[in-house]
């Protein structure tokens, strides 16, 4: 089979299976309600249990969103900085985006009436605001890591960067917490460690035209991500303006990963594991088709990951990071013993 | 002649070894009987009065005509001993055979507080002006506590995880009150006890019967000899509690009520046998957990709740929140309940600090039948018509 009909018989299997995994998403949950139940909520909400109702649709299928949502602003933000890179291990929760953004927010509900960074934000808890200064902090710190990692060449030692700028701002905002009112710190405890479940309708008006103005940025720059791919010096003689280029991905990665962040706390590995896993399916390095499927990709393994975790079944769930990275973590491990380049990282490349 | 030689030295032998070992033997009965003995029911010339412990099941005192002893248990059903003190009265020769014990001697002249509740004892009985260190200023509601501060006459120690070591042994208090989890080597006080700090630890908060939790007052009355002051506090509190607990079982309907609210994803409620399931039920209130028998918490996730709580009459003890408002501005999905529909919702947040310390967890602990009174009026206003809310406030409407 061609190389190109396969990867169209994939392309329709992923989408298909995207409403199938959302709606398996939507049934299962810690109360047990029928098929019927659902049905009936979904199709003839006058005569269904209110409670029911409620739980849908103000529960599960915001849930089943934003899983979507993250999957694929993450797995693309992933997808973006292995490219910027040019290292199959770069994604948001390694370089410090997802600790950069947590620090932006800590630094809106933590300093709140102490700095005025809450007025400059826009009100009390406004998620606006959050959303905002998780962006803001997602991009501050990749430009940061960008701008160290011109200084070294080795694909782990950047990682090694990336985790010990997330240390210092996981310190910083240690040192915050520790100045900060228990009413205040409450307030960030209840965000920082949240999942899928926490996002509202409200917060998807927020996240849904980030995400989507996000992935549509990145697919206009496919050409450009295709050339950055292929080198500095190639890219430079096809007449790509790289610093412009390079500007727009940080941009666009660190709101990404930022806006994300915001809203469901730190998910690890999803950004590293799906663009392999793309790749892999279906064996193309270019950024046209790339991006659209490892949206798609990320949406559905996000929403298998939602699955699973409501797997324990009936009163407990398990935390939807632990499924990330129970699935993910593995994927790097292969990625790093079957790439020689990176298990081999020469002293001074 | 060489035969009855050998015989001899065997009975010469054997006279030294049966010698020793009665010797051995005579050492080690003094050393375990000599001394100053604890004698047992006599009249004490020290102790008029002596602290019965009714309640609780984690801590017992017992009395002896020159000392008291305390003994701290786990409070679940094995009961493992983990504590044990020795109170001396001044000048009394330290008994021998009780190196397990923390010695203490009482009364104790200058005492640190590394939580709330002891707060609320020693004011009750007293004894504030032996309060020389507390965990943290921020913590306090007391207004004498507070005035106490104001003076320089207090100081801050650091709470039990941030616990400033050189300054608690430099301050040297006759008695530093902690709480425990019940396991010694995880409390981790030791380094405390080693370099002399005597080391008082209570399991006060894992209590369920909410009479229980208020005995503890007589734990740390014992350390101050105020056995006479700490038993009419409690009786008076045990009384009126028990009191109220009869009204409210008079009443006819019990209306359902739900606590809490969504933390981090996971919604807490109470089990079924904890203290605050307890004091729901006291106050003649149906609680939705009721019948659920864990004494900790239920993890659960909102949908869970939402389907159990949805038409509850009652929602209480929720955060942060002082307004109907904060309800649904920390997630507009709490709209959903018919107690926030009704605005039937109730909070112990009436006394806070600045900084956000709620006296139910000071002196609440201790006035306990002034809570049950609060939830009574609640539940059941037509009951305790002139009763005036302390530790609870309804939501205000805006």
């Amino acid at each position: 089979m061609p190389k190109s009909k396969r990867n169209k018989y994939i392309f329709v299997i992923l989408f298909l299976l995207l409403p199938l995994s959302f709606v398996v998403d939507v049934f299962l949950g810690s109360v047990r309600i029928p098929f019927a139940g659902v049905i009936n909520v979904l199709f003839n909400p006058q005569t269904a249990n209110p409670v029911w109702i409620t739980i849908i649709n103000e529960f599960r299928i915001p849930k089943a969103i934003t899983a979507i949502l993250a999957g694929g602003a993450l797995s693309v933000c992933g997808l973006l900085m292995q490219t910027y890179f040019r290292n199959p291990l770069a994604e948001p929760y390694v370089l410090g985006i997802s600790s950069g953004a947590s620090l932006g927010v800590a630094l809106v509900i933590l300093t709140s009436e102490k700095i005025g960074l809450n007025l400059l934000f826009a009100g009390t808890y406004n998620k606006i605001g959050i959303t905002a200064a998780a962006m803001i902090g997602g991009v501050i710190t990749l430009s940061l890591v960008a701008l160290i990692a011109r200084k070294v060449s080795s694909n782990v030692t950047l990682l090694i960067l990336g985790l010990m700028i997330g240390y210092i701002i996981g310190s910083v905002e240690s040192i915050l917490k520790y100045y900060s009112t228990a009413e205040n710190l409450q307030g960030y405890v209840i965000w920082g460690m949240g999942n899928f479940g926490n996002v509202i309708w409200r917060d998807l008006a927020i996240l849904v035209p980030v995400v989507i103005a996000g992935l549509i940025a990145s697919f206009l720059l496919s050409k450009q991500l295709n050339l950055l791919l292929l080198g500095e010096n190639y890219a430079l003689s096809m007449g790509a303006n790289i610093k412009f280029v390079r500007l727009m991905i940080i941009i666009i990665g660190g709101i990404l990963g930022g806006a994300i962040t915001a809203f469901c706390g730190p998910i690890a590995f999803v950004g590293i594991a799906v663009p392999h896993i793309t790749k892999n399916l279906f064996n193309v390095y270019d950024h046209k088709i790339l991006i659209p499927s490892v949206a798609l990709v990320g949406a559905i393994l996000a929403l298998i990951c939602d699955i699973i975790s409501q797997m324990p079944g009936g009163e407990q769930t398990l935390p939807v990071n632990a499924v990330t990275s129970l699935i993910g973590a593995p994927i790097v491990i292969w990625i790093i013993l079957s790439q020689r380049k990176i298990k081999h990282t020469p002293v001074d490349e | 002649m060489e035969k009855s030689g050998r015989k001899n030295t065997l009975l010469y032998v054997m006279i030294a070894i049966a010698l020793v070992i009665s010797c051995i033997s005579f050492f080690a009965s003094s050393h375990k009987q000599g001394g100053a003995q604890l004698k047992k029911g006599y009249s004490s010339p020290y102790y008029k009065d002596e602290l019965k412990v009714k309640y609780s099941k984690s801590f017992e005192i017992e009395y002896y005509d020159s000392a008291k002893i305390i003994r701290v248990f786990t409070p679940d059903s094995a009961r493992t001993l983990i504590y044990q003190y020795l109170l001396l009265p001044n000048g009394v020769n330290v008994p021998s055979g009780y190196g397990a014990y923390q010695i203490i001697r009482t009364p104790v002249k200058s005492v640190i507080s590394l939580t709330s509740i002891y707060i609320g004892f020693l004011e009750k009985l007293d004894l504030l002006d032996k309060l020389i260190a507390v965990d943290n200023f921020q913590f306090i509601n007391s207004e004498k506590v507070k005035e106490l501060i104001k003076e320089k006459r207090i100081t801050e120690v650091g709470e039990t995880a941030n616990l400033n070591i050189e300054k608690v042994i430099s301050i040297n208090p006759g008695l530093l009150l902690t709480y425990g989890n019940g396991n010694p080597t995880v409390d981790g006080h030791q380094k405390l006890i080693q370099n002399g700090v005597l080391v008082a630890s209570s399991t006060s908060h894992l209590e369920n019967a909410p009479l229980a939790r208020a005995e503890w007052i007589k734990f740390v009355a014992a350390f101050f000899d105020k056995e006479k002051k700490a038993n009419e506090i409690f009786d008076s509190v045990e009384y009126r509690y028990n009191k109220l607990k009869t009204l409210a079982g008079t009443a006819k309907n019990k209306p359902t009520v739900f606590t809490d609210a969504v933390f981090i994803g996971k919604w807490y409620e109470p089990g079924g046998a904890s203290f605050a399931a307890q004091l729901l039920k006291d106050a003649g209130a149906d609680y939705i957990w009721k019948d659920n028998n864990s004494t900790g918490s239920l993890k659960l996730n909102y949908e869970q709740v939402l389907d159990k709580a949805y038409n509850a009459d009652f929602w209480i003890n929720v955060h942060f929140w002082n307004k109907i408002s904060d309800v649904v501005k920390e997630d507009p999905r709490n709209a959903k309940f018919k107690a926030y529909q009704t605005k039937n919702i109730y909070n112990n947040n009436a006394i806070m600090n600045e900084y956000g310390g709620n006296e139910y967890w000071e002196s609440g602990v201790i006035n306990i039948d002034i809570v049950l009174a609060d939830l009574i009026k609640i539940f059941h206003p037509d009951l305790l018509p002139e009763h005036n809310f302390k530790y609870y406030k309804k939501l205000a409407d805006e």
